[in-house]
This record gives structure tokens, sequence and C-alpha cells, in this order.
């Protein structure tokens, strides 16, 4: 009796042992890609917005509505882009303008939901004369701080996503035969990340 | 992605062609240009054709005959008329008789071929 009482504790105690050996394979199973997700890993992203921007230059209001696409590399914490955009827009009495640019930006997760950060750009604008059809053109150099807060995400790392956003921009004009204007205001924005 | 490169290259392609043809702004033509769009908007009876919002200068001799003196040309809409008519909607331009000044002036410079003026448009 005691030898077989002896053998069914030692069954007993062996048996939680038993059933949790296939627990803890199921659980480390389960960690492991989480593992996996939480190294910094670089891969590659790509996103859209849509932008309207309140511009001032020469102190008159520069509306411009925009498109902008971003291909770059996003890690956990940093993400960064080459952009290009294109807009259009007009100074306050219909005279149209259209522009593009093209930047670099990097940005940083400092929240799971928001990022921050700024870039540099290139940029081209074009406003229509109201006396000739000839329009005004000039290049520009500038620079930008951005804010994006995801409304959204999707993706095991959760860096997918829809988001709203706000930048400010300052872009440096050429001017004839002197210094340019400084262009510079905040814009808004919805975009798409992937 | 794909898609996404291709797009970022025409952007960088479009940028540097339109760069090419880029000329730069002046501030007094911008503002002269956002005045006469004013004009435009607002009185039925302006005709634009004969303003010029060109800043030009040359130092240069153009041709054999016009060597002799460098040609300096403002706007017609000089800044501080540009900025009074801005100020104003188009009710007081129509109801100040600005318009009709304007129109006047247009008018008078696309008869006789000459410069309109401007600095007495607005009050």
């Amino acid at each position: 009796m005691t030898l077989v009482s002896g053998a069914e504790e030692l069954a007993h105690a062996q048996e939680p042992q038993a059933q949790e050996s296939p627990h803890e394979a199921a659980t480390e199973a389960a960690v492991a890609p989480r593992r996996s997700v939480q190294d910094p890993g670089i891969r590659f992203s790509g996103k859209l917005e849509l932008d309207h921007g309140f511009m001032k230059m020469f102190g008159l209001p520069l509306d411009m509505n925009g498109a902008r696409a971003g291909l770059g590399l996003q890690t956990k914490k940093l993400s960064l882009y080459v952009l290009a955009d294109l807009g259009v827009g007009g100074l306050p009495h219909r005279l149209g303008a259209a522009g593009g640019s093209l930047g670099a930006e990097a940005l940083y997760r400092a929240l799971p939901f928001l990022r921050v950060g700024g870039g540099v750009r290139a940029s081209y604008l074009r406003i229509d004369r109201a006396t000739v059809d000839n329009p005004m053109t000039a290049l520009a150099v500038g620079a930008f701080l951005a804010a994006n807060v995801d409304v959204y995400d999707f993706g095991v790392r959760d860096d997918h996503g829809a988001f709203l956003g706000a930048r400010l921009d300052l872009d440096s004009y050429e001017g004839v035969a002197s210094s340019g204007p400084l262009v510079w205001g905040p814009e808004f924005m919805v975009g798409f990340r992937y | 992605m794909r898609r996404v490169s291709s797009s970022l290259f025409f952007a960088a392609v479009a940028l540097v062609t339109w760069g090419a043809s880029a000329s730069g702004f002046r501030e007094d033509e911008v503002v002269c240009e956002e005045a006469v769009a004013l004009l435009k908007n607002c009185c039925s009876s302006f005709q634009p054709i004969a303003i010029a919002c060109h800043h030009e200068r040359s130092d240069q001799p153009v041709g054999c005959l016009s060597y002799l003196e460098p040609r300096d040309q403002d706007p017609d809409i000089d800044e501080a008329t540009s900025t009074c008519l801005r100020a104003m909607g188009c009710e007081d331009l129509v109801a100040q008789g600005v318009c009709e000044r304007a129109a006047t002036s247009a008018a008078h410079a696309i008869a006789t071929g000459g410069v309109p003026q401007f600095a007495g448009v607005c009050p």
C-alpha cells in the first residue's frame, strides 16, 4: 500500500507538469510571433495624404488644396519618406495658383498613436496673372514640422492606418533681383499609411 | 508600391521641367495682379487690357537705337493703391466710384495707347 500510494502521489505530482508542458508549448508558440513583431525591423511603407494649406505670401492669403504621396521605410519608432505633392489653389480674388514639391520627411513615433517630425523640400509655384496669360513662377527651398495622429490603425505592429495631420510649412522662393518671398502657413491633412 | 514610385519619378521630372522656366516673384507684381483681379471681379465695365503688372528693368541696349538709357518700368498699380483697393469690398468699390474711375482710366489708356493712371483711383 505504501509503495502504491507513493507511486500514486508521484504520479499526481507529475501530472500537473505533464499537463503544463503542452500548455507552455502553446503559449510559447503564441508568444513567438509577438517577439518577432517587437523587433525593430525595417520595412517598406507608403502613404497618401490630402491636404489644405492656409499659406501667406507677401501678406496675402494663399489657399492650396493638395495631394501627396510618400514612399519610404518604417521601423517601430521611426519612419522616413520621400514625398511628392501637387496642389492647386489661389489668392483671394481668384488668381489661380498651382504647384508641386519633392522632399523628404522623418517622423518619430512618440506615442502609439502620435508621430512627430519634420522635413525639407524643393517646391515650384505658379501664380496666374490677371493682366496677361503668362504666369509668375518660382522655385523654393523649404522646411516643415509635422504631426500625425492615428485615428484608425491595423496590422501586426499597428503601424498601418488612417491619420489626421497638421504641418507648418516655410518656403523661401526665389525673387527677381532680390531675395524672394517667404511663403509660410499651416496645413491640415487626412492620410492613409501602409 | 510601383505606382507610388512612378508618381515620385514624374513629380521629380515635372519639378525640374517647371524649374527651368521659373522666373521668380516680385511683391509689386503680385499685389498689382491681385488688385487687377479684384477690379475684374467687382467692376463689370473694367477692361484690364491696357494694364501691365510687369516690373521691367534693363540696363542693356536692346537694339541699335535703344542704347542710350536704361528702362525701368514699374507695375501700373503701385503697392499703396493695391493695398487700398484690396481693403475695400466689391460694394464699396462700386458705391465710392472706384470702379468707374478705374474703368475710365483703363479705357483712356486703351484709346490713347498710353499708361493707365491709377494713383487717384482709390479714395
